[in-house]
């Protein structure tokens, strides 16, 4: 049986990795020349503990049992995670009651160790708060993680057991074929017998090629991020009460070491606006200064937005397809969709294995090995390291110090990276505080020498992204 | 290992200061480098307009740091490229990554002389959706006279200062269209001769007083917003180039951590000798203050070096005398004075200034007071002040 997965973010390389166990032909189809180039990109990248949905929602359910999960695997699957903790912070103290709702909502989601903090808790451990936060919620599960990686280790894993991943190839048409699904792509026909769309912002789009209809209301969120050394200073992440369609704005550490502070919730009418505007901003920082002390707005190295895919019902769309039997819809996964991500590929197959009879396969790989950050190495280790491949001692980028080594590496991994900013999720080249004023010139190179491109055929990120021309242009 | 003296950066500054140390009797000289070869910027800075200080001569970059390799190659420095320097401590440790190794070396005194890097769009808060064909505009120098490649048809600059002016000349001559260069201030921030001959000699418009406040374009760059101050009106310039040359940082991740710096030059606070403040580290070039001409960067390598080797040779610091700043002066090298011999003090105004005066008091004593003709912000003035005997409080006003 072949089934097709459309859209390879968070969620379709879930499951694709959820999948991969059983005997199946799967294929992940990605409009993109790389995994994770939506909203898997551009997110809070924050492990929700789960007290804030609605209990009996698939939101509560999902979170509660994704956040479990990630903590089983994180390990095994080389996906960076730190289990910080966060805080709903109040202002007034009459907010107070509202604190104990949530505690009392959270509780009943599941979530454990749940605990109200005063002002002189706060003071001790999360000293950077503004004058007028009273209380907090503690939320001990609540941590954060890196959504690139988990990306690409749910990828890596699941082609490991067979996988085929087709980037750079975009799902225009769906035709029914003897009871089996013909796909049009601009990459060729195939034939399949499932489908699940897990095509984020593009759901209602792809729903509707199966007959359906599904409504996704995009909802953008900008952000600012702030140069290392800001960091040190938070030590959880900080939330303001939650508002009617979003987290509100957060102050967010960052596993890689810097803060994010955003996101802004505005509805847009075109899913893919991805810009950042004065007023999105502005909001940004003063609503974080309800939060915290001065932030430090003259570190920003980066603004950057991405758009939450969600529905008028609120919770997550996961459904068999009414006109389509035998498809799957994911849709509507806005937040808290990466953290419910490994629980919405169980429960994925779980739909499926109630229509379908699936073997599990005999062998299957369950360990994923990161790249090794040269960086971080102890002196002799490092030492050893460079004696044994000398690339990995050519530092290619002055923030990060990041190798030629690790560069190559995240090209050549399975479903490697394809585009600068591909190298950059995966190794960090162009993420620091020069943002690749210096090494920019010399990834282009690497990756025009690695994959043999010419100068027009590298691209920045996705589609039409060119960095240069031909010289004869 | 313990070296005696160990320059971090190999452009013009460290290369004056690698010379100058071993002419000066310190045998043991080692200049660490992380690009494949020596000379900093300059190699990529093919346009002339070098030396005319140094050598009386208008050179290109790669030519004048090419005087100055030749002869750091047979003067017995010990020099090392491809060598990424990765941290350094106050005790002076430093290591370093090469493809030979990682290593890990002590010195009894540290020259920094690693240049500067350039601001960026996340810095400026351009606004739109980050496509494709924004640059900056050192990368894309490099990327163009380095490696001929080509990055567009129709190229906005944003700012005005000399490598924002030197790009525009430069894509003119690689046939591309430049639509634009804007600056964000009334003025321009590039050197007068650079204005003519790279500006006006090609008919490129400059747009004042102009901010761009959107790049527009989804995959790649399609134009930009520009919104004029005065006007408070808004045009769209088509284009699908971007270069950004909205400033220069000295490059201090190494040190700042422990080297007191200066927060309007944002390199570190040295006296006459370009001494820090934390005892055997000197600072020259970009590092210590964005420079114009490298005229001066060779001459302040040659400072620091002739410091640091007083500095080997055992001879202890006088007491640091801070000079307050008064008037229309943006900052001044050095920041503090400790020798009763005479000195150079590098200045930059504020505003530009017609007919005005320099003075320096000691105390209530004025020791000095020079005629300034003309000055602008872009343009170093140097000014060399006799020895003072006995100090006390410096002054220096510009009016
Ligand atoms: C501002 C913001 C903050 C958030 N913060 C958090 C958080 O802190 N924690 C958390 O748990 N969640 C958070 N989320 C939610 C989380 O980011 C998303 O739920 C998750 O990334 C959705 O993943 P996805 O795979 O569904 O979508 P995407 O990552 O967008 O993947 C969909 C893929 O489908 C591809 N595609 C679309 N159409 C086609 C086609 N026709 N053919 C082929 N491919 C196609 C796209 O190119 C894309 O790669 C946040 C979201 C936003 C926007
Ligand atoms: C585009 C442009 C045009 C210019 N035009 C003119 C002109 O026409 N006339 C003129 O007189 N001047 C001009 N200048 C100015 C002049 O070139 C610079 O001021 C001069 O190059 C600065 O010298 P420097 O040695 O301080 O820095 P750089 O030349 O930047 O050299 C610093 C060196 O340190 C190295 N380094 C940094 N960090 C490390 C580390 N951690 N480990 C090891 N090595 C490290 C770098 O790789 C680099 O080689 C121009 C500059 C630019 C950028």
């Amino acid at each position: 049986m072949t089934l097709a997965i459309i859209g390879a973010g968070i969620i379709g390389t879930a499951i694709a990795r959820e999948l991969s166990r059983y005997e199946l032909d799967i294929l992940l189809l990605e409009k993109e020349p790389e995994a994770c180039m939506g909203t898997s990109k551009a997110n809070s990248a924050i492990l929700h503990g789960g007290f804030d949905a609605i209990p009996g929602t698939l939101k509560a359910r999902l979170n509660v049992r994704g956040n479990a999960l990630y903590h089983q695997f994180a390990k095994e699957l080389s996906i960076p995670l730190e289990n910080i903790g966060s805080l709903v912070l109040t202002r007034d103290c009459d907010d107070q009651d509202r604190l104990v709702e949530l505690k009392e909502r959270g509780e009943i989601n599941g979530v454990k160790g749940l605990e109200i903090w005063d002002r002189q808790t706060l003071e001790q451990r999360e000293p950077e708060l503004s004058e007028s936060v009273c209380s907090a919620l503690y939320s001990p599960s609540a941590g954060i993680i890196c959504p690139f990686q988990a990306t690409f280790a749910f990828l890596e894993n699941a082609m490991e057991n067979g996988v085929t991943f087709l980037p750079d190839t975009k799902l225009l048409a769906v035709h029914k074929r003897d009871g089996k699904y013909l796909l049009n792509t601009d990459n060729g026909e195939f034939l399949v017998d499932s489908l699940i769309n897990a095509a984020g912002v593009d759901a209602g789009h792809v729903a509707s090629m199966l007959g359906d209809e599904i409504e996704i209301i995009p909802r953008k969120g900008q952000y600012r991020v702030l140069d290392k050394g800001e960091r040190e200073k938070y030590h959880h992440v900080l939330f303001g009460l939650p508002e009617e369609h979003s987290k509100g704005v957060l102050v967010v550490p960052t596993v890689h070491g810097n803060v994010l502070l955003g996101p802004t919730s505005e509805v847009m009418e075109d899913r893919h606006d991805l810009s950042t505007d004065v007023e999105g901003i502005d909001f940004v920082d003063s609503a974080v200064r309800k939060l915290i002390k001065e932030p430090s707005i003259a570190r920003t190295i980066r603004l950057f937005s991405g758009v939450r895919a969600s529905t008028p019902g609120g919770d997550f769309r996961i459904e068999e397809s009414e006109n389509s039997p035998g498809c799957i819809h994911v849709a509507g996964i806005d937040s808290p969709g990466l953290t419910a991500a490994p629980a919405i590929a169980e429960y994925v197959a779980e739909i499926l294995l109630k229509k379908i009879l699936l073997r599990e396969k005999e062998h299957v790989v369950t360990t994923r090995r990161g790249t090794t950050t040269v960086h971080n190495m102890r002196a002799e280790e490092r030492h050893l390291r460079i004696q044994q491949d000398k690339e990995a001692g050519e530092i290619l980028c002055r923030c990060e110090m990041v190798t030629l080594a690790e560069v190559k590496e995240a090209i050549r991994r399975p479903g490697g990276a394809r585009t600068v900013g591909g190298v950059k999720r995966r190794v960090r080249p162009g993420s620091g505080r020069c943002q690749g004023g210096f090494c920019e010139s010399r990834i282009l190179k690497v990756l025009q020498e690695e994959l043999a491109l010419q100068d027009e055929e590298v691209q920045k990120e996705g589609r039409g992204s060119w960095m240069m021309r031909r010289r004869d242009d | 290992m313990t070296r005696d003296l160990i320059i971090i950066g190999g452009g013009p500054a460290g290369l004056a200061a690698a010379l100058e140390a071993r002419s000066q009797g310190i045998e043991d000289v080692l200049l660490l480098e992380r690009a494949s070869s020596l000379g900093g910027i300059l190699p990529q800075c093919i346009h002339t307009g070098f030396g005319l200080e140094e050598f009386s001569e208008e050179l290109t970059g790669p030519e004048y740091a090419h005087r100055f390799i030749e002869r750091v190659k047979t003067s017995g420095v010990q020099i090392r490229t491809g060598a990424m320097v990765t941290s350094v401590t106050p005790e002076k440790n430093i290591s370093f990554s090469s493809s030979e190794g990682f290593e890990e070396l002590t010195a009894k005194a540290i020259i920094l002389a690693m240049g500067c890097r350039e601001r960026t769009a996340g810095m400026i808060a351009l606004m739109g959706e980050r496509p494709a064909g924004i640059y900056h505009a050192g990368a894309a120098q490099s990327l163009i006279n380095l490696e001929g490649k080509k990055l567009g048809t129709r190229a906005v600059i944003y700012g005005s200062g000399d490598i924002g002016l030197i790009m525009a000349r430069r894509l003119k001559w690689e046939g591309v269209e430049v639509e634009a260069v804007i600056e964000v201030l009334p003025r321009s921030s590039g050197l007068r001769r650079n204005i003519h001959q790279c500006l006006h000699d090609y008919d490129i418009p400059l747009y004042l007083s102009s901010r761009i406040t959107r790049a527009l374009g989804r995959g790649h760059i399609e134009g930009v917003e520009v919104f004029h101050e005065e006007s408070a009106q808004t045009r769209i310039i088509p284009c699908d180039l971007l270069l950004l040359s909205v400033g220069l940082i000295p490059e201090n991740d190494l040190v700042n951590r422990f080297i007191p710096m200066d927060p309007v030059t944002g390199g570190p606070l040295v006296n006459e000798s370009r001494a820090t403040k934390v005892e055997g580290f000197f600072a020259c070039g970009n590092t210590l203050h964005v420079h114009d001409i490298v005229d001066f960067v060779s001459e302040e390598g040659r400072i620091a070096a002739r410091g640091a080797a007083e500095y080997l040779r055992g001879k202890t610091e006088k007491k640091r005398n801070e000079i307050s700043l008064e008037g229309n002066i943006h900052s001044c090298i050095p920041q503090e004075i400790s020798t009763s011999e005479a000195f150079s003090l590098y200045l930059r105004v504020k505003e530009p200034l017609e007919k005005g005066s320099v003075r320096l008091y000691n105390g209530t004593i004025k020791v000095l007071e020079k005629r300034l003709a003309f000055a602008i912000p872009s343009e170093m003035v140097r000014i060399d002040v006799p020895g003072i005997e006995y100090m006390t409080e410096l002054r220096l006003e510009i009016v």
